[in-house]
């Protein structure tokens, strides 16, 4: 199967250097905005759409690196010049036509590899007389050669091109050249060239049969309306319909759900490679859910890159695929277990990528702790948790420790922030586990008797304030799990949400558990 | 298939056979020495499969050598060289310069250890010198051509070479080196028509230092390579008539046999050589100098690959005795022979000679 290994990018764009390794079937980039997910998936197509190729010059200021331009600035030369570099490792059968054509050592490491190189640099035989506009710190951006070679050094063309691929980009702002993109590639790779040749051809003489047929007039004894072959090319005429409504005349979540049942359709359309951008935009959860079924039943036939921000499509697709894009520089997660990747793909309804792209995160139990910490955090501190960058992730069911397994080797500092439930054992084991850990620490109250749950703490500490806040019914007894903890205890154990939200609406300080002071404190550390 | 030479003889259809036993499903590569046989090559994958199969590639030697195997390695050749950072930036038919000029040695000649004996200061490299580049790169044991030829053999199901005796000197080197790392490979050529194109008519392997190489000795030669010899498959003439055979096969001692159902006759031509020199139907073979004459002509070495309904062929002093029975070769250098042997071959009809003796009576007629 022809897919993308490795992606080697110097001097583009927001990065200086980055080796993007890709999995042969599903890959799911994420990271925060501006972290560069975009300018992978550029790449990509300037290497394999050879995009850019007719633009004007004056785009490349866009596209060179921002720390190359400044040191160029700084000691202006024909050496400091910036430049791209962009390379693409591919894996590709041998038994292919044409694939010897991407064979060799040209690429950066000088050993034999299938791929093709992008290079965007300064032309120095046409430029030659330039050195004085140089060293006073000009860019020469006319005089920059754009080449796409393959490591068999030889010119790459678009009709070479190894691998059928095709982008879907639902962030695209003008629809119509994505639909024509999307239209006219799927013409191409569904079917054979004979084939498209033969269509084209017919298409045009039967047009201009057809426009005689009318037996207009002519303007005058020598000239008619005719016409111009130029003006109209099938491609670009061209629209996918569905129960003949066009593509382009559906909602923007149909179409894009019905581009990507399409492009996954491997044995019809042929289709190698499929980058997707982030294909929850414009979708309900439900239809988010179906593309979702149906890439996962079809992504062993294909390579599938996918930027995404939604927590349901990392953990549906296996966050084993998920490359991270962090500090200009790729993380794989591959080294999640396989358990719990598993685990997480059942438990879809996490907030494992909000974990990931957080600096530092704290984990509660459930709603209440999720409603009232952030109030409690600028209390003590005086900062929001927006300032600090810290997440609040509510467990929500899933174990803390499932999250912590998988965030093992994020280099993240997390705190989790868990009841004892009246077990020893489970206070020890987390001072055992803190004393283990450097960046994740779980916090408990330490006392058993008193302070067993988030909410028998706070009632601990504010027995005044609760008192009063909470309001209950006479004769009413509040057992929580058969057993009697007084009435307003009692109360707020059973409506724990309910009593968050009254807390934090009252305006009251409350007095704070240590063991919240601690974490926190720890965090900020 | 494993690594063979099929030895052919004259019309045998070399490229009929290579075009017409490769698996159009697999990946082939067929090379040859020119651009006409490249043509007579796809037009028969056209004739045999409809198209050129999606499949096969058709090259010749030198495009081959570049493409395939110096622009995938450059950097391997330039780090060699230590010239890392040199840019190439094609390839020039231009003639890398003599190592002596009229006996003296030539001050701008480079030896063959120095990069510039391959590629111009420009960096265009020589198209002479590509297959000797190649062969030069070696490290020790590991040389620059085993790891090519080990990685071809993983695109290709089967390389084919046609007009294998055509190759010379480092190109025949080449071959014979890429020979050992690829499973399959096939060879056809035919000794007897080996110095005959106007070009590569020296050296291995039909040389060795002065003395030409027999066809024996050849054939031990490749034997030792490791190839299996077929001498079968194509020893019959699909061209010549069975009489036309005969005469050549006794004459020029090659067997030589036929395989059609033409029809034709050997005639020497000693009365009325004007009738025949300007029946224009009939193609005239000349030893050299085809474009000096009035008459539809062609020298015998370039008439290699045709095909024509009737030939005259007009020889050389050489050959006054050739309708004589006690006729020999001895004396005759083989490259002659082996010219003669072409234009003897050209026919599907009758094959007329005139001897030089009776042409040169009423040559002068004939100039342009």
């Amino acid at each position: 199967m022809a897919y993308i290994k490795t992606l080697h990018i110097k001097g583009f764009k927001k990065f200086s250097e980055l080796t993007v390794p890709f999995n042969e079937h599903m890959n799911i980039l994420v990271g925060e905005n501006e972290a560069g997910k975009s300018t992978i998936l550029e790449a990509i197509k300037v290497i394999l759409n050879q995009q850019y190729r007719n633009a004007d010059k004056s785009v490349l200021k866009d596209l060179f690196n921002r720390s190359q331009i400044d040191s160029f600035q700084e000691k202006p030369s024909i050496e400091t010049l910036p430049k791209i570099q962009i390379e693409i490792d591919l894996a590709l059968d041998v038994n292919e036509k044409n694939t010897e054509y991407f064979y060799g050592e040209n690429n950066r490491n000088n050993t034999v590899d299938f791929g093709i190189k992008f290079e965007c640099v300064f032309n120095e035989d046409i430029g030659a007389n330039l050195v004085d506009v140089i060293n006073n710190g000009e860019i020469p951006y006319e005089y920059y050669n754009l080449s796409w070679t393959t490591y068999a050094k030889q010119p790459y063309y678009l009709i070479r091109r190894p691998l059928n691929f095709i982008s879907i980009d639902t962030s695209e702002n003008d629809t119509n050249s994505s639909f024509n993109y999307f239209n006219r590639t799927l013409f191409n790779s569904r079917y054979s060239e004979e084939e498209r040749i033969a269509s084209k051809n017919k298409f045009r003489n039967e047009l201009n049969k057809m426009f005689k047929s009318i037996e207009l007039d002519d303007i005058d004894e020598h000239r008619q309306f005719g016409i111009n072959d130029k003006k109209v090319i099938l491609e670009s005429v061209l629209s996918v319909y569905e129960n003949s409504i066009a593509l382009e005349n559906k909602g923007s979540g149909m179409s894009s759900l019905i581009k990507t049942q399409i492009a996954l359709d491997k044995s019809k359309n042929n289709l190698d490679v499929i980058l997707m951008e982030e294909p929850e935009n414009h979708l309900c959860p439900t239809n988010l859910r179906t593309m979702l079924a149906e890439i996962e039943k079809r992504q062993a036939d294909s390579q599938i890159i996918i930027a995404t921000h939604n927590n349901l499509i990392t953990s549906r697709l296996n966050l084993k695929n998920i490359i991270w894009i962090t500090d200009d520089k790729i993380k794989s997660l591959n080294d999640i277990p396989e358990t719990d990747a598993k685990f997480f793909i059942k438990a879809d309804n996490n907030s494992f990528l909000q974990l990931l792209l957080s600096k530092k995160a704290i984990l509660v139990e459930g709603a209440t702790e999720f409603l009232l910490l952030p109030l409690l955090y600028t209390q003590i501190t005086g900062r929001t948790i927006e300032q600090d960058k810290i997440s609040i992730i509510s467990c929500s069911g899933i174990s803390y420790s499932r999250y912590l397994g998988v965030i093992n080797n994020a280099d993240k500092k997390v705190a989790v922030l868990t009841d004892n439930d009246k077990s020893n054992a489970k206070v020890e084991k987390a001072s055992k586990f803190n004393n283990e850990n450097i960046l994740q620490h779980i916090y408990m109250d330490s006392d058993i008797d008193e302070g067993w749950t988030w909410e028998a703490c706070f009632y601990k500490l504010n027995k005044e304030i609760l008192e009063n806040l909470i309001t209950v019914e006479q004769n009413a007894k509040y057992l929580f799990y058969d057993k009697d903890y007084g009435q307003v205890l009692g109360k707020m154990l059973n409506n724990k949400v309910d009593t968050a939200y009254k807390m934090l609406e009252s305006g009251f300080k409350f007095e704070i558990p240590q063991y919240i002071k601690d974490a926190i404190e720890w965090l900020n550390k | 298939m494993a690594k063979q030479v099929i030895l052919a003889v004259a019309g045998a259809g070399k490229t009929y056979h290579i075009c017409h036993n490769i698996d159009e499903n697999k990946k082939n590569l067929i090379l040859a020495y020119t651009h006409e046989n490249i043509k007579n090559i796809r037009r028969e994958l056209i004739e045999a499969f409809g198209c050129i199969p999606k499949l096969t590639t058709v090259l010749t030697f030198d495009s081959f050598v570049y493409r395939y195997m110096i622009l995938p390695y450059e950097p391997s050749i330039l780090q060699f060289f230590q010239k890392e950072n040199f840019r190439t930036k094609g390839i020039t038919i231009n003639k890398p310069a003599p190592q002596t000029i009229d006996g003296k040695p030539n001050p701008k000649y480079f030896s063959k250890d120095k990069i510039e004996h391959y590629i111009t200061s420009k960096g265009f490299y020589y198209c002479a010198n590509l297959a000797e580049l190649i062969m030069h790169i070696k490290q020790n044991r590991n040389s620059l051509i085993k790891r090519i030829a080990s990685n071809l053999n993983k695109f290709y199901n089967e390389i084919l070479i046609d007009e294998f005796q055509d190759f010379r000197e480092f190109d025949y080197d080449l071959i014979t080196a890429m020979a050992k790392e690829i499973d399959n490979i096939t060879l056809v050529g035919d000794y007897n028509q080996h110095s005959v194109s106007a070009i590569n008519n020296s050296g291995r392997p039909f040389k060795k230092r002065t003395t030409n190489v027999s066809y024996e000795d050849f054939k031990a030669t490749i034997t030792n390579l490791g190839f299996n010899i077929d001498e079968n498959t194509l020893q019959a003439s699909r061209r010549c008539p069975e009489n036309i055979c005969k005469f050549v096969r006794e004459k020029l001692n090659i067997s030589f046999t036929h395989n059609n159902e033409n029809s034709g006759e050997v005639i020497f031509i000693d009365n009325n050589v004007d009738r025949i020199i300007e029946d224009n139907s009939i193609i005239k073979l000349v030893h050299k100098n085809s474009d000096k004459y009035k008459f539809r002509a062609m020298n015998w070495s370039y008439s290699k690959g045709d095909t024509f309904d009737n030939v005259c062929v007009i020889l050389t002093d050489n050959f006054e005795k050739l309708s004589n029975h006690d006729f020999t070769t001895t004396n005759i250098s083989q490259i002659t022979l082996n010219q003669l042997y072409v234009a003897l071959t050209r026919t599907k009809g009758n094959l007329y000679i005139i001897k030089n003796s009776d042409f040169r009576k009423i040559k002068s007629n004939y100039w342009k």
